[in-house]
Parts: structure tokens; sequence; C-alpha cells
């Protein structure tokens, strides 16, 4: 049985674009990521709030400092930013016509401009790769005016303009009265891996109880819960970067009151119990919860997550929750 | 960004440009709260150093003239045991104070009004991006790093906001208290920016047609010299009672644009190489280089060379070796 999710509400002008959006809906799956390799990172995403002083991370919760969040935004950040080392290609993440390009900038010249090419696709809308690298340094593959496909290089990554440490600054934008400005590429989904599929996507499965958890008190019970692999790259449960974890969520990353003492942080209840897990083929997730809150009935709401790169897409899971009630009596 | 040559405001016959000042920012010194745009309250814990106070804290900073060169600069040296290699973002139209900096970008800094007689104002700022004097040299505009456009006040350091932006750039600030500056599409990835006059109370006036403006300069003649970024290459265009023409063709790739006060010497960056193209004549390489900086008077040009400064003349001789952070004095009458 699947859990209900609860969705994101969207802000106001986010919701608007994506009104004006919706008659391209068919295109939404066409774009890529704008590079090749497939454990490049996502370091700042895009500023949802548009407030100052106030940091939202690409799942639309607000982050601070210590908070375990990836893809975290800053003040009028437009795009995403992707680390990746100087002369990484770059790709155009849908097929389009160049409109601009700039190559004058040194590779690694810091200063307020720099390189990048900007390409109008044929749904209106225009994505821009930003802080490249020189063009005799091959940051710029392209003229305008000419036809890219999908996936062909446009250029090589640097740190031209205001950037502090070598990245591809990726947006993408909507035009709207006679200008073009930038949308949420995370919030409309709109990229996927190379070639072609959404890179951390999960279904579904079953799991040990999918009913009601009964846990009496100060016990710990062993819960497992199963889904497939549906996105394009393999889950990994060895240590370090891109490994998936199933994680509290809702808000994303909560020390849950049912941690047990095999849960490796207070957030997160477990890793894959496979060594890895390809395109198609079932996790497994097993993990214990401890009835340490007082008598009552309760939720606990878990996302997966590959760390160090990024949250699951919660709807994709059914919105999985558990339902738990602790209590006293013996069974 | 290096020091610019900037033509004073006021009517070009009183024709005397009077030295800039430096102002260098200085190491980062603390954490900034952040604050809602709307409520523009500006941080605090701005500090006066006198000059023994600055040498004891080893931020002392001095501006020395050269004025026995064909072309007059002024360097920012720190002294000694000042580790620190100032930015220098704008010199005061009198002499006798500049704004310099660490660095520039998003992160928090300090903005330093450093004086001729060794004192400083340190004004910690909310990330920095440029910073010009107004004429009166009684206050700059400042624009911090999430690209707000602030009035500080040079002889307290207080701040008021004029305008949330996001501006990229001051370039001028009018007699009128109206500033010219570079209103942008983002502070990370700029390429849209539209040249623009924020009024004392913060509306905006857009002057140019061109989309991606990356400076403006005030020439001699009153008018605006715009360099503007376009598909097919770099353009520089000229603004003269509101009508917009034509002035120069750069091509491709041609960036951090520098022009004499006549507009009759253009200089230019491609990739780390030097250009310059002198009216009437043909465009001539200068070698390696970066970010030049023509005179007032276009006889040298102050070119980034092997992580010191050089000053050449437009046929690309090297007239002197600098320190990293000089700027060209337009004086006149300058003295020794």
């Amino acid at each position: 049985m699947n859990r209900l999710c609860r969705s994101l509400v969207p802000f106001p002008l986010a919701l608007a674009l994506l009104l004006l959006t919706a008659g391209s809906a068919a295109a939404l799956d066409d774009y890529t990521l704008p590079f090749y390799e497939p454990n490049v990172p996502l370091s700042y995403g895009y500023d949802r709030d548009w407030r100052v002083g106030v940091q939202l991370d690409w799942t639309g919760h607000v982050w601070h400092d210590d908070d375990p969040h990836w893809g975290r935004s800053y003040d009028n950040h437009t795009g995403l930013d992707y680390p990746m080392p100087i002369r990484s290609k770059v790709a155009a993440s849908a097929r389009g016509v160049v409109v601009d390009v700039e190559g004058g900038f040194g590779t690694r010249e810091y200063g307020l401009f720099g390189n990048f090419v900007q390409v109008r696709h044929h749904d209106g809308r225009h994505t821009l790769y930003y802080h490249l690298a020189s063009r005799s340094d091959g940051g710029i593959k392209v003229s305008v005016g000419e036809d890219v496909p999908a996936g062909e290089p446009v250029g090589r990554s640097g740190c031209s303009g205001l950037c502090s440490g070598p990245h591809l600054h990726f947006e993408v934008l909507v035009e709207s009265d006679r200008q073009v400005i930038p949308i949420d590429p995370m919030y409309h989904r709109l990229w996927t891996t190379w070639p072609g599929r959404v890179p951390f996507l999960a279904a579904y499965v079953g799991e040990s109880n999918s009913g009601t958890e009964v846990i009496r008190r100060g016990r710990t019970i062993t819960h497992w819960v199963e889904f497939r692999n549906t996105g394009g790259r393999t889950w990994k449960s060895e240590q370090g970067r891109a490994s998936i974890a199933l994680a509290t969520w809702d808000p994303a990353a909560h020390d849950s009151r049912f941690e047990a003492a095999d849960w490796p942080r207070h957030w997160m209840a477990t890793k894959v119990n496979q060594k890895s897990v390809s395109p198609g083929e079932i996790g497994r997730f097993t993990f214990g919860l401890r009835g340490s809150p007082p008598v009552g009935s309760y939720t606990e709401t878990f996302n997966l997550l590959s760390l160090g790169v990024s949250w699951f897409d919660h709807e994709s899971l059914g919105g999985f929750y558990i339902p738990i009630i602790v209590t006293d009596l013996y069974e | 960004m290096s020091a610019r040559w900037r033509a004073p405001a006021r009517s070009p016959a009183a024709g005397r440009f009077r030295a800039l000042a430096l102002v260098t920012l200085l190491p980062l010194v603390a954490t900034l709260l952040v604050h809602a745009a709307s409520a523009a309250d500006p941080p605090s814990a701005v500090r006066y150093l006198d000059a023994a106070e600055a040498r004891r804290e080893g931020v002392a900073l001095e501006l020395v003239r050269h004025l026995d060169r064909a072309v007059a600069t002024l360097e920012v040296r720190p002294v000694e045991p000042n580790p620190a290699r100032p930015r220098l973002l704008d010199l005061a139209h009198a002499a006798g104070s500049a704004a310099v900096a660490e660095g520039i970008g998003p992160q928090v800094a300090t903005l330093v009004l450093a004086r001729a007689d060794g004192s400083q104002l340190q004004v910690p700022v909310e990330g920095l991006l440029d910073a010009t004097f107004a004429p009166d040299d009684a206050w700059l505009a400042v624009v911090d790093g999430t690209g707000r456009l602030w009035q500080l006040r040079a002889d307290d350091g207080s701040l008021q906001l004029i305008a949330d932006g996001p501006f990229l750039q001051a370039p001028l600030v009018e007699a009128g208290g109206g500033v010219l500056a570079l209103a942008v599409s983002s502070v990370e990835a700029p390429f849209r920016s539209h040249l623009v006059r924020v009024a004392p109370g913060g509306s905006l006036e857009r002057l140019s047609v061109e989309d991606l403006v990356y400076d403006a300069q005030r020439l001699a003649d009153g008018s605006l010299a715009v360099v503007a970024h376009r598909p097919a290459g770099t353009v520089v265009r000229r603004i003269v009672g509101g009508e917009e023409t034509a002035h120069l063709d750069l091509g491709p790739d041609a960036v951090n644009v520098s022009i004499s006060a006549d507009g009759a010497v253009v200089a230019w960056e491609t990739e780390g190489e030097a250009f310059v193209q002198v009216a009437g004549q043909e465009r001539r390489g200068l070698g390696a280089g970066s970010n030049p900086r023509v005179s007032p008077d276009g006889r040298g040009i102050l070119l980034g060379r092997d992580g010191g400064t050089v000053l050449v003349d437009p046929t690309g001789a090297e007239l002197a070796a600098l320190s990293a952070d000089t700027a060209l004095l337009d004086c006149g009458e300058c003295q020794p």
C-alpha cells in the first residue's frame, strides 16, 4: 500500500510560471543535465523565495548553516551551480539555437562578468551556461545562430566572472512579456540525466508491515521497505558521496523521535542494504524503530537521499510514511 | 576591479581633474547578520583608525603619487607589515582619500576609506561589488554582494539603502545625487545588464537600449561612453543629450574596455592580450596584458602584466613598471 504524500505548496510565481508553461509539458522530459560526468553534485540551487536573508534548499525547506541540506540556495541565485573541474565538457540541455556567446574573459578571470553561452530552445525556453573557459581554451564551441542538438557540447567549464571555485552555473529561462525570466529547473523537474532519465527516482514496492506499526514503549522493532530504482543512476551503499539513504522528511532531515540504536544519524534511518542497485532493480532499506515517545499515535515520513547530491522526488515514492502507535500494553 | 579613471561630473569647461583617492578593503573582519531589503538595516561596527593605530594593527596603507612620468599615476601601497594586496575601487575626486577592497564578491567584506594622512575608516559590508565616490567626495555609491545599492557617508561610514537592484556596478555618481548603475539579471551570471540612472529616491530610468552593458564612462564633453556586448561582438556607444549613437565596433571577445576622456583612444583585452585603437589609426596589439586603463589624455595605458602593473604608451612601449594596484591621475596642475 502506498502512502499518500503531502505535496509542497507552490509559490505564487512558480505556479504562474507553471501555468504559463503547461502547454509545453511534453517537452519537460526532454531536458538533460548540461554535462556528462554522472556524479556531479549540486552545490547551490535556485533562490525560490526571493527574500533577502531567507535560504531555502531545493526541497523548499528553510536551510540553516548546520542543516544537512544539499542543493541549498543563496539570495538572488537564479540558477543551479554544479562544481566541476576547469575545462569539463558542457552540453546543450535540449535542442536549440545559440543566441549569444561571450568568450573573451580568461578561463579563471575573476570579475563582474564572465564567459557564457545562451541557447534558445524550440519550446521558447532558454538555457544559460555561465563561468565558461575562454574561447581559445575551449570554453566556446558554438557560434551564434548555430543549431545544436540535445547533448551536444557547447563549450567547457571554467571559473570566469564572479566565481569563487570552478563550477557551471546553469539557468533555465522562459520568455515572458518580451523578456526572459529564470525559473527553477528542479521544481519544474526539467532536468534528466543524459540520455534521458531522471537521476534519482524510486517507486514503492512493499514493506515488512504496510499497516500501522505498534511499538511497545522502550522497545525497538525492525522495519524494512523496498523501492525500485526508477531513476537513471545506480544506488550505492558505500561511504562517501552519492550513497543512498533513507532519511526523515517533512521537514527534511529532522531528528526522529523513533531513532533506534542502529541509525547512522538522528535523521537517517539507514543506507540501502545492497552494495549496488542498478536502475530497474529493487533496493531494500532495513532499520529499527524505537518506541521512545510517550504513548500515542504518530506518523513518521521518510524520503530517499543521495548523500551529498540531492533528495529524491518524494512524490515518486508515493509520499512514503509509517503510522506508528506507541503503547504500554503487551500484545 | 582595478582602478578606473572617471571624468569629473561637473562641466567639462572646468578642465581640472583632481586626484583620485584610493580605498582599500581590509580582510574580512566579522560575520554580519543578513537583513531584509525592506528593513534596509546596514551592517554596523564602523571603525576609525588614525595613522598610528593603522600601523600598529598592521593594516596601514599609503598613497604614492608619481608625477615624474609621462603619465601621472597613484599607487596604493600596503605599509609593512600589512600583508594585504589592496584592490583599488575608486579614488576621491579631491586629493586625500581612496576606496579600496581586499577583493570583490558576495562574501562579507570590509570597505576601507584610506586617507592620505594614513588614517582609515573601516566599513563592514555584506559583500562588495563596487564603490564609487560622488563628485563632492562626501559619499560613495556602494554595491553590496547581493547587488543592493547603498549610499555610504565618507565622514562616518554610515550606510543608507538606495535601491534593492540587483546591480552589478555603480560606474558614476552624478552631481544631483543620481547614480548610473548596471541593473542586472543576476549578480552571479549577468547575461542581461541595463545601464540605468538610479534617482536618490530609488526610481530607475533606463539610459541605453543595449541589453548587456559592461561599463559606462563619462567623457570630457559630458557624453556617456557605453561599452556593451552584442552577440556579434563588443561595441562602444555614445550617449549625447539622450541620443545614442555608434562609436566603435571592437568585434567578438573584446572585454575590459577603457576609453580616454576625449573618446579618441580605446583599449581593451581579449583573453589576456591587450589592444588599442587610436582614432584614425589601425588597431594595434600591446602584448600580454589585462584590464587596460587609458589615461585621461590618452598618452598612457595601465596594464596588468605578470602579477604587477605596467604603464605603456599607445605603441606598446613600456614606460614604467608599477605595483599591483595603480590608478591614473588626471591632474593638470598636480604638484609633486
